[in-house]
């Protein structure tokens, strides 16, 4: 590349080699997908893997897994980064916040000069002054009236480089179907916001707004070098005794080592537990924790189902309805407690008149069908408060 | 409206959550009623925990793709911040037009 660059700081995002490629999305406006559906269709045939597609206004936080690469067209068609819109900066800072790797895609061509208002230089600049973070980028112009089958194989071997690379940012121009690269040369200031994202180099944050934070030293005896670490919950690796399976989903993802090993525990446990009180070792019959003979008895055993389920339908109001009145309906603690009253006062005298009642006309069939039926019929009705 | 459903709802718990403990008395010979009652116990307990621990995660993953949508430029630290923290300084900062 022949022209002055803005450049864009180098770093250190490593990949595991060994680890398979992360999640893949490609970022699109209509224009361009008839080109996305070659392309996807080479991507994944090449990587061995699903490629995910979304459109620029359609795109949003919730859909881009930790570490994953864009793969952006949406500067294929239309120079985007120099008529940039408030809505798609959003747009735009949600993919650079986000990922890992940015595989910009432009039809700049800047090779021939042809399209100058398509390029990376304007968009860095604009970015940079817009504050906006920047990941690693690929950067990967070509021509729009180039040859197609160069394209869609270029782009496939671009993915897996920027994913296992130690320099990551660099730039590539295809010209008569010959992949050129420019690497560029790193520049630390231009990328502090993303930096300092990545706990690279040191910040000033409120005290209020600080995470967990650890105090390290960096060389020992040299007071200079200490500092606060924040500890951010990594949802990949396994938190040491800092895991709550309630959070399954949303601290930690369903197919982390964390909770994997939890379900597992807890499975072989709970197997342990039965072997143990079948066979009756180490306790006696008497004493043992519990009773498996009553789960002979049909009547104990559909006891013990209708109990278990009337504590959830018990409980999950009493957890959640609290909840709703101080999340949305912004209530304090207490207020939003006292709103629970009418359920636990009726819950409480039903109990003592269900007793009574049973005790007195000697049926206890009508209380279950009765009770259960108007459980069934209201916790819908719940679902359908707004 | 919330009110008359949870009442219903309380006399509908009511009515039968603690009827087992009385039925499971008579059933059962009598020197063996404090296994029973234990019995009937542990299905309680079990019930409600597991019960609200599902709960809890659909509410949380469902709360953190709704922010998601409304709140885009927020990121993911702070929209679990919004979620677990009713009082947290970012909750304090939304108006009612964001």
């Amino acid at each position: 590349m022949l022209q002055a660059t803005p450049l864009i700081s180098t770093l250190q995002l490593t990949e595991n080699p060994r680890s398979k490629f992360r999640d893949i999305l490609v970022a699109e406006e209509a224009e361009q997908s008839a080109f996305n559906n070659i392309l996807i269709d080479n991507l994944s045939k090449t990587l061995g893997q699903a490629v995910e597609r979304v459109s620029l206004h359609s795109l949003s936080n919730a859909m881009i897994k930790p570490k994953s690469t864009i793969i952006s067209s949406i500067d294929l068609t239309r120079p985007v980064m120099s008529t940039l819109t408030a809505e798609e900066m959003v747009q735009v800072k949600l993919m650079t916040d986000n990922v890992l790797n940015l595989v910009w895609l432009t039809g700049g061509n800047s090779f021939e000069g042809e399209r100058p208002d398509f390029s990376l230089d304007t968009w860095s600049v604009s970015c940079t002054y817009a504050g906006v973070a920047v990941p690693s980028i690929l950067h990967f112009g070509f021509g729009v009236s180039q040859t197609k089958r160069g394209r869609y194989e270029n782009v496939s071997k671009l993915v897996p480089q920027g994913q296992e690379s130690e320099t990551v940012d660099f730039e590539f121009e295809l010209r008569k179907e010959i992949l050129q690269v420019s690497r560029m040369v790193p520049e630390e200031h231009m990328n502090r916001i993303f930096r300092e994202k990545q706990a690279q180099i040191s910040r000033l944050i409120r005290l209020n707004d600080a995470m967990l934070a650890l105090l390290t030293i960096g060389t020992v005896g040299q007071f200079g070098t200490l500092s606060f670490t924040e500890e951010k919950p990594d949802l990949l690796q396994l938190a040491s005794g800092y895991m709550r399976i309630a959070s399954g989903g949303v601290k930690c993802y369903w197919g982390s080592g964390s909770t994997i090993v939890l379900f597992v525990i807890a499975g072989i446990v709970f197997i342990i537990l039965a072997i143990q009180q079948t066979h009756v070792l180490g306790t006696t019959e008497e004493r043992r924790i519990f009773p498996l003979v009553f789960l002979k008895s049909k009547e104990m055993a559909i006891l013990f189902i209708e109990i278990a389920c009337s504590g959830t339908v018990t409980f999950v109001p009493i957890f959640f309805v609290p909840l709703f009145y101080e999340l949305p309906r912004d209530d304090s603690a207490l207020q939003a407690s006292l709103r629970l009253l009418p359920f636990i006062l009726l819950l409480v005298t039903m109990n003592i008149v269900s007793g009574f009642g049973m005790d007195r006309y000697g049926y206890y069939m009508p209380w279950f069908t009765g009770g259960s039926i108007l459980v069934i019929i209201v916790s819908p009705l719940l679902y359908t408060i707004d | 409206m919330i009110y008359g459903y949870t009442s219903l709802l309380g006399i509908g718990c009511g009515a039968s959550s603690k009827a087992p403990y009385s039925i499971d008395q008579a059933l059962v010979a009598p020197e063996i009623v404090q296994l029973a009652i234990g019995f009937i116990s542990c299905a309680q307990i079990d019930g409600a925990g597991i019960g609200v621990a599902i709960s809890n995660g659909v509410f949380l993953k469902t709360a953190q793709n709704s922010i998601a949508k409304i709140l885009p430029y927020v990121d993911l630290r702070t929209n679990q911040g919004v979620i677990s923290g009713v009082g947290n300084s970012f909750y304090e900062t939304l108006s009612l037009t964001d």
